[in-house]
C-alpha cells in the first residue's frame, strides 16, 4: 500500500499513536511483572527464561548486534532461513548476509535512521543465504537502549520472497489481460466509427442510433480495462511519477474538447477561470489529465440538462488549484466520507442510472497525494432555483491542490494508462 | 499522393486502418508481419509507416532497428500503433528509433490515426 500523506490520515496516525502508547504502557507493566515473575519454588529467573524460550521458539529471523555491529545473537529461525550456524556468524557484520542487488540508498537510509536512533523498516533489502540464494526480506532494525545509552541493535527479518512473486505475477496477469483485451475491443471501436462515418453509406436514424449504443457501450469497457489496469499499478506501487513543465489550462483544454458533445447535448453552462493559471508547472501530464478528465465527466453526468459547470484554475499560497463546481444533484452526506473508495458510487446517481465504474475518483486521489497534492469536495456548493421559484441546495465542488514547486518525481516500472495520448 | 505502409498482424485491424486511408485518397500498402513489413518497406520506400509492435516473425521493435540501420529507413516516418500500455522499458527500447507518436489502439479513434498521418506527412514537407 502507499505512504499517503494528508492532514486528515496524520490525524488518524496521532489518534493511532496515542492509543497505542495507551496499550504500551499496559504492556510494559505486564512485561515488568513477567520478567519479575519467580516460580512457585522460589526460583528466580523463571522470567528470563519465559523470554528465552518465546525468541527461541519465534518464527521470524532475529539477531542482536553490539553497537560496533559484531553479531552476538542469532534465533533458531535466523539459522533456519539463512543457512548459517551462530557459529559461522559470531562476531561477524549482518552484512555478510547482503546481496549487491540492495541499493545503496536503502543502507544509507538505514543509518540515518539508526544514528537518530529511530527503528527502520523497509522492504527493500536483498539477502544472500550461505547456499548462495537471494530473498527479499521484509526487515526491520531498532536501537536497544538502556539509560539512555545505546548498548546493541536488534533486528528481525523475514523472507518475502513469495509474495513479492505472486504480486509480480498478479501485475503480469493483468497487464496480459488488458492487452488481450484491447485487440477485440479496438476492432469493435473502429468498426462502429467507420459505420457511423458514412463512407460506405448512409445508415438509417435507428441503424445510427443502435451503431452509437455499440461505439459507446465498448468505450465504457476500454475505460474500464484501463482503470483496473491502473488499480493493479497504484497497489502494487509500480507506477511513476514524471513532472515536466506543463500548462495545467492548455491540459483541461484537450479533455473538454474530448467531452464536448456530452456538454452541447446536456445544454451545460461551463465558465472556465484560466486568469490566474500559472503559465506552467511540474506536472506529470498523465495525472493532470486524469485529475480533468475524471472531474469534468463526473460535473457533466452528475448535472441535470441546461446546469452549471465551473472550472478555476489558479493560486493559492504555496499551491496551485484546480476548482471544478457543478449544480449537479450533489453527494449524499452519509455516503461523503466514502467516495474516494475503490467501486464506491452513490446511491442518489445508481438510481438514476448514470453509467460509472466508481474507479476514478480513488485512481485521482492515489496518484495525486502519491506526487504531493490533495483533493477534497464539498457538497452541497451552491442553491439552484426550481421553476417555481424556490429554492433547492444542489451540487459539488471538488478543489485540488499541486504544490507550486510541482509534483514530487516518483520512480516506478509503469506509467498510467488514459486516453490521452503519450 | 503519399504512400503509406501499414504493418498490422490481427487482420481486422488492418484492414480497418487500410479502408480508413484509402477513403482519404493515399496509396496504401500492408504487410501482415514484421518480416513482410520490412521487406515491403525497404522495396516500396513508403512514405510513412504505420507499426504495430507485437508481430509474428519480427517485431516492431526490430523492424524499426533494421530500418534505422538502412541508408533510406533511417530517415522515414513512423507512427507505432499498438496496444501495449507502455511501461519504461518499451518506452525506452521505442523511443531509440524516435517514432513520430506511440498510439494506443484501444483509446484511439479512426479520425485520430487519420489526423496524426496528416500532421506527420505536412512535418515531413
Amino acid at each position: 500500500m502507499l505512504g499517503f500523506s494528508s492532514n486528515d490520515n496524520e490525524k488518524e496516525i496521532e489518534e493511532l499513536r496515542s492509543a497505542l502508547q495507551l496499550t504500551k504502557e499496559e504492556r510494559d507493566k505486564a512485561l515488568v511483572e513477567l520478567s519479575a515473575f519467580s516460580s512457585t519454588s522460589g526460583n528466580k529467573g523463571v522470567g528470563d527464561f519465559i523470554f528465552r524460550t518465546l525468541i527461541e521458539a519465534s518464527t521470524e529471523a532475529t539477531l542482536v548486534t553490539d553497537i560496533e555491529g559484531n553479531i552476538i545473537y542469532v534465533n533458531l529461525a535466523w539459522e533456519k532461513l539463512t543457512g548459517f550456524a551462530f557459529a559461522d556468524v559470531k562476531g561477524k557484520n549482518p552484512r555478510l548476509l547482503r546481496s549487491p542487488r540492495t541499493p545503496n540508498v536503502v543502507i544509507k537510509k538505514m543509518w540515518d535512521a539508526l544514528s537518530a536512533r529511530e527503528p527502520f523498516v523497509t522492504e527493500e533489502i536483498i539477502n544472500r543465504k550461505k547456499d548462495g540464494l537471494e530473498y527479499e526480506t521484509h526487515f526491520s532494525i531498532f536501537p536497544i537502549q538502556f539509560e539512555g545509552k545505546v548498548l546493541y541493535y536488534g533486528s528481525i527479518h523475514a523472507d518475502i520472497a513469495e509474495r513479492k512473486e505472486s504480486d509480480r505475477v498478479r501485475g503480469e496477469f493483468v497487464s496480459l489481460v488488458s492487452h488481450q483485451l484491447n485487440t477485440p475491443l479496438s476492432i469493435i471501436n473502429w468498426y462502429s466509427q467507420m459505420l457511423l462515418s458514412s463512407r460506405i453509406g448512409e445508415l438509417n436514424h435507428k441503424q445510427a442510433q443502435y451503431v452509437e449504443e455499440i461505439e459507446q457501450s465498448v468505450k465504457r469497457v476500454i475505460s474500464l480495462v484501463n482503470a483496473l489496469l491502473n488499480v493493479s499499478r497504484i497497489e502494487m506501487g509500480t507506477f511513476s511519477i514524471v513532472p515536466e513543465a506543463i500548462s495545467l489550462a492548455g491540459v483541461a483544454e484537450g479533455v473538454l474538447s474530448e467531452l464536448k458533445a456530452k456538454i452541447e447535448e446536456k445544454n451545460i453552462k461551463l465558465l472556465k477561470q484560466y486568469e490566474n493559471a500559472p503559465a506552467s508547472i511540474n506536472a506529470d501530464s498523465k495525472i493532470a489529465w486524469m485529475i480533468f478528465q475524471n472531474l469534468l465527466s463526473n460535473a457533466i453526468k452528475y448535472t441535470p440538462e441546461g446546469g452549471d459547470v465551473n472550472l478555476e484554475i489558479g493560486v493559492n499560497n504555496e499551491n496551485v488549484f484546480i476548482k471544478v463546481r457543478d449544480t449537479g444533484y450533489g453527494i449524499p452526506k452519509i455516503e461523503q466520507s466514502k467516495i474516494f473508495e475503490k467501486m464506491y458510487r452513490a446511491e442518489n446517481v445508481r438510481i438514476k442510472d448514470i453509467e460509472g465504474n466508481g474507479l476514478g475518483l480513488y485512481i485521482v486521489k492515489s496518484t495525486l497525494e502519491a506526487a504531493g497534492g490533495t483533493i477534497s469536495f464539498k457538497s452541497p456548493a451552491g442553491v439552484r432555483i426550481r421553476s417555481d421559484g424556490t429554492k433547492e441546495e444542489c451540487g459539488t465542488e471538488f478543489y485540488v491542490t499541486i504544490p507550486v514547486s510541482g509534483m514530487k518525481p516518483r520512480s516506478g516500472t509503469k506509467v498510467l494508462a488514459t486516453t490521452a495520448e503519450i | 499522393m503519399s504512400k503509406i505502409l501499414i504493418v498490422e498482424d490481427e487482420t481486422p485491424l488492418r484492414t480497418a486502418l487500410v479502408d480508413t486511408l484509402l477513403n482519404e485518397g493515399y496509396e496504401v500498402l500492408e504487410a501482415k508481419d514484421g518480416q513482410e513489413g520490412l521487406a515491403t518497406a525497404l522495396n516500396d520506400k513508403p512514405d510513412i509507416i504505420l507499426l504495430d509492435l507485437l508481430m509474428p516473425k519480427m517485431s516492431g521493435l526490430e523492424v524499426m532497428e533494421k530500418l534505422r540501420a538502412d541508408g533510406w529507413g533511417k530517415k522515414v516516418p513512423i507512427i507505432v500503433l499498438t496496444n501495449r500500455v507502455p511501461d519504461d522499458k518499451i518506452m525506452a527500447d521505442v523511443t531509440k528509433y524516435e517514432p513520430a507518436f506511440y498510439l494506443v489502439k484501444a483509446t484511439l479513434n479512426l479520425d485520430d490515426v487519420v489526423a496524426k498521418v496528416k500532421a506527420t506527412l505536412e512535418k515531413k514537407g
